[in-house]
């Protein structure tokens, strides 16, 4: 966890720990903010009870599946299948357009991660595809960059600008020893 | 040598924002690219993987291929296999033709600009996106790419802010951030419209029927997502054989590239994904345009590439030249083998002439592939031949009476051993260096006879920089080794090793000379074979493969004999040849023997000597020498030492072109010095 963290940060990602589900719930709120978010249906957006916290919190909400609405949302929301330790990625089956539009459109990227799916390296995480990968796979690495114009590293091109990381633990998520959100 | 070539290198080598962005990059680079493979197994590690299934992959590429568009077309995809670029520009039209798509996004692909798939579906009425930022970019510029990886690296940032303010007609400050912003929202709306996206691959998953595409962007994500027909053009090189290929190559692919660990998006697509409007199409177009023909050459491992661009990253002459003139459409060194294959031979004819033979690409490229070995074969193939190259190669043969000629020759503009001009070509090949004069006795006179006997029996060789130019040096060799009770003897009638025929093209004379010298050593049968030249050693060494008799430069051979000097007083710093392997050998020599080494900032870049190449392309030559030169300086050394005579003549005189009093001295003469 902390070699993911760290290899994560590096690549320009935020971090996040929650020890439990309403932390990261709360987490989620903060970080989108006042919206417009996309949120891309996933199990674990389901068990935070994200949407209707959205809808209590006044937060819009687009359609997750109709491009041009994802492409004037502030946030994307997406969950993330796996993670690996070694690089700092985040692996999903992004098949569902949903997650595609959500994970690359807005500006700001919201990832939740549960914490038990941290695997060490990215040879775990294509060994499981060996066997037949779904369509669409995608592993992420910090936010969209480009280094074309005289070298100079510049944050968010056509993809996100800002990649969050919420790693959710207690229960049904591998839930550690006691950790506060930071 | 071709006008229009010469010209081309003149204004890139006058192009200051280009030498100063791939300056820039080179410099940078080789950190980045080490911490990258720190944070995995090892660059080492990851070669012999790689190189050995990419070998393996070559062997097997026609069951790779039908696996591959067997479980591709399983998986929903259209698979189509192009014979050459027109057939697959015709594909990809009528395709578009028949979805009635008007406008395309591209995300970058090397294959795409290989076939001018752009200019034909311009031709037929389909406005054509490029959404890689260096590739928008030059599309504006109307410029093709100069690097495989980062296309526009010839530009600098306020010529980017030009190009962007004349096309979209408004003034681009020069800020990268703001120019950054703004390609995210020009290209956003073509995006979101487009009917078609068009990519290339980095890997075909033969297992899967997989396309893996690595990008840091995002648009490759949004090319695949958005339109609802995805086109991917794919050469076959890409294939690879299941997810284990992929988990390596991923692994050096991002640090040889950009020195990243890895990038920020990979994505795997198998088949057709869903879009916003219903199932989307994937449509493969596997490219053949030449590969199956370099697949079946001489030059079949240049298939194993990766498209890394490493090599460009560590290319002396591509650092100071760029892409445009070190390529056409591929550059560097790979990009030349690729273009005799992909076009008509005589399309890479010149662009093979700049390879210096460095070496420095095979070092880090991690498929292993021989590009210098690569293109000398090519060049013997397809290589110009002028009357001065055979000339020199006739003179390599039996040189005394040309060495008679210079001698006289030189005699006008001789000055203290140095000549500083010269008739006809002479005044450029002394412009950046003095170069020396060619010795009254050359070494075969002067040690003849030289034979000491003792354990073990060491035949000692001097090559053709030595022999004529340098004989104090073998002679310095020859004293020393004798001194320590080694058996050293001059072997008389030795001539060159054919290291220089080799490298102008001409293999049959080269493999002639290196016979005859492997003959006439092994009839000594000594146990070893000194030398003072790394090439020499390299060449003998290839050549008495298989004997008994063991080929090494001095540093080694003291090394390995555990016979090391002292009384070394002040400060040195060292240049490695590059045929030397590592240096380790001299280093150890210098610090043992109580010199203080200070090191340059890069110890193993080339000298710019490169044998013929510095009188074939004295202006590159001379650039890489003035480098080399401040590194020097930059130490503060007194003396920088090598073990090379090629390399010996070009710093020394380069350094009193400079009026440096900084002295260039071969080990052997240091180290007798020292005795």
């Amino acid at each position: 966890m902390n070699l993911f963290i760290e290899r994560a940060t590096a690549a320009g990602a935020v971090v996040k720990v929650a020890a439990d589900r309403r932390r990261a719930l709360a987490l989620a709120l903060d970080s989108v903010g006042r919206g417009p978010v996309a949120l891309a249906p996933s199990a674990l957006a389901g068990e935070l009870g994200l949407a209707e916290a959205l809808e209590r919190a006044g937060v819009e909400s687009v359609d997750a599946g109709d491009p041009a609405a994802v492409a004037t949302a502030a946030v994307g929301i997406t969950e993330a299948d796996a993670a690996v330790a070694a690089t700092g990625t985040l692996f999903s089956d992004s098949t569902a357009v949903e997650g595609r539009l959500a994970s690359t459109l807005p500006p700001r990227h919201v990832v939740l991660l549960r914490r038990d799916r941290v695997v060490a390296t990215l040879g775990e995480v294509l060994g499981r595809l060996a066997g037949g990968p779904p369509p669409f796979c995608a592993f992420t690495t910090g936010p969209s960059r480009t280094a074309d114009i005289e070298r100079v590293l510049t944050i968010g091109v056509h993809g996100p600008r800002v990649l969050e990381i919420i790693v959710v633990g207690g229960e049904g998520c591998g839930g550690g020893p006691q950790e506060t959100g930071s | 040598m071709a006008e229009g070539l010469k010209r081309r290198v003149a204004e890139a080598l006058a192009n200051e924002s280009l030498r100063s962005a791939l300056d820039q990059f080179a410099r940078a680079y080789p950190a980045a690219r080490e911490a990258a493979f720190q944070a995995g197994p090892g660059f080492e590690v990851l070669r012999e993987e790689i190189s050995r299934r990419r070998r393996e992959g070559r062997r097997d590429l026609p069951e790779l291929i039908e696996a591959f568009i067997a479980n591709a077309r399983r998986a929903g995809a259209e698979v189509f296999r192009a014979r050459d670029a027109d057939e697959a520009n015709r594909y990809i039209a009528d395709l578009a033709r028949g979805r009635g798509v008007r406008r395309v996004v591209k995300s970058k692909s090397m294959a795409t600009e290989e076939i001018g798939l752009n200019e034909h579906l311009e031709g037929e009425g389909i406005a054509v996106r490029e959404t890689d930022r260096g590739e928008w970019i030059i599309q504006l510029a109307g410029h093709r790419p100069s690097h495989m990886v980062l296309p526009a690296v010839h530009l600098s940032a306020a010529e980017v802010a030009r190009v962007l303010g004349r096309s979209l007609e408004r003034d681009v400050p020069v800020d990268v951030e703001h120019m950054v912003a703004l390609a995210r929202e020009e290209l956003r709306r073509d995006f979101l419209e487009a009917g078609m996206g068009i990519t290339g691959a980095n890997m075909a998953v033969a297992s899967t029927g997989s396309l893996v595409l690595v990008t840091n962007e995002g648009n490759a994500r949004l090319a695949t997502s958005l339109p609802p027909v995805h086109v991917a053009v794919v050469g076959y090189e890409k294939l690879v054989r299941d997810f284990e290929d992929v988990e390596y190559i991923l692994a050096a692919l991002p640090p040889s590239a950009t020195g990243q660990i890895i990038t920020s998006y990979v994505s795997v697509i198998t088949g057709p994904t869903p879009r916003a409007g219903g199932p989307g199409e994937l449509h493969i177009v596997l490219l053949d345009n030449g590969r199956q023909d370099l697949a079946s050459s001489d030059q079949a491992e240049a298939m194993q590439c990766i498209r890394c661009a490493a090599c460009l990253n560590v290319c002396p002459v591509y650092r100071r030249v760029g892409g445009h003139v070190f390529g056409h459409v591929y550059s560097g060194g790979i990009g030349a083998i690729l273009t005799a294959f992909f076009w008509p031979e005589e399309r890479a004819k010149e662009l093979q002439e700049l390879c210096s033979g460095c070496g420095r690409c095979t070092e880090v490229c991690p498929a292993g592939i021989d590009i210098p070995g690569l293109i000398l074969d090519l060049r013997a193939r397809i290589g110009r031949k002028p009357p001065l190259w055979r000339l020199a190669a006739r003179a390599l043969r039996n040189p005394r009476p040309y060495v008679s000629l210079v001698r006289l020759l030189q005699a006008p503009w001789a000055r203290d051993g140095f000549l500083d001009g010269g008739p006809g070509p002479v005044a450029q090949w002394t412009r950046s260096r003095s170069l020396p004069t060619v010795v009254r006795k050359g070494l075969d006179r002067r040690a003849g006879g030289f034979s000491v006997s003792g354990r073990p029996r060491v035949a000692f060789y001097g090559g053709c920089l030595v022999e004529h130019v340098y004989p104090e040096v073998g002679e310095a060799a020859m004293k020393y080794l004798a001194r320590r009770g080694h058996g050293v003897f001059y072997v008389a009638g030795q001539g060159c090793c054919g290291a220089p025929a080799r490298h102008l093209g001409v293999p049959h004379d080269a493999e002639a000379m290196l016979r005859q010298q492997v003959d006439l050593l092994a009839r000594e049968e000594p146990d070893f074979v000194v030398t003072v030249c790394p090439t020499c050693a390299k060449y003998l060494r290839e050549g008495l493969r298989g004997s008994t008799v063991s080929v090494m430069d001095l540093s080694s051979f003291l090394v390995q004999r555990g016979e090391f000097p002292d009384g070394g007083r002040g400060r040195v710093t060292y240049h490695e040849s590059c045929h030397s392997s590592d240096g380790e050998a001299t280093r150890e020599l210098l610090e043992r023997a109580g010199f203080t080494l200070l090191e340059m900032r890069e110890p193993g870049a080339c000298c710019g000597f490169a044998g013929a190449y510095s009188f074939q392309f004295p202006e590159i030559s001379g650039e890489i020498l003035a480098d080399k030169l401040a590194d020097i300086a930059s130490t503060g050394a007194e003396a920088v030492v090598v073990d090379c005579p090629g390399c010996l003549l070009n710093l020394r005189g380069g350094l009193r072109k400079k009026g440096s009093s900084v002295r260039a001295v071969h080990l052997a003469e240091l180290l007798l010095e020292l005795d």
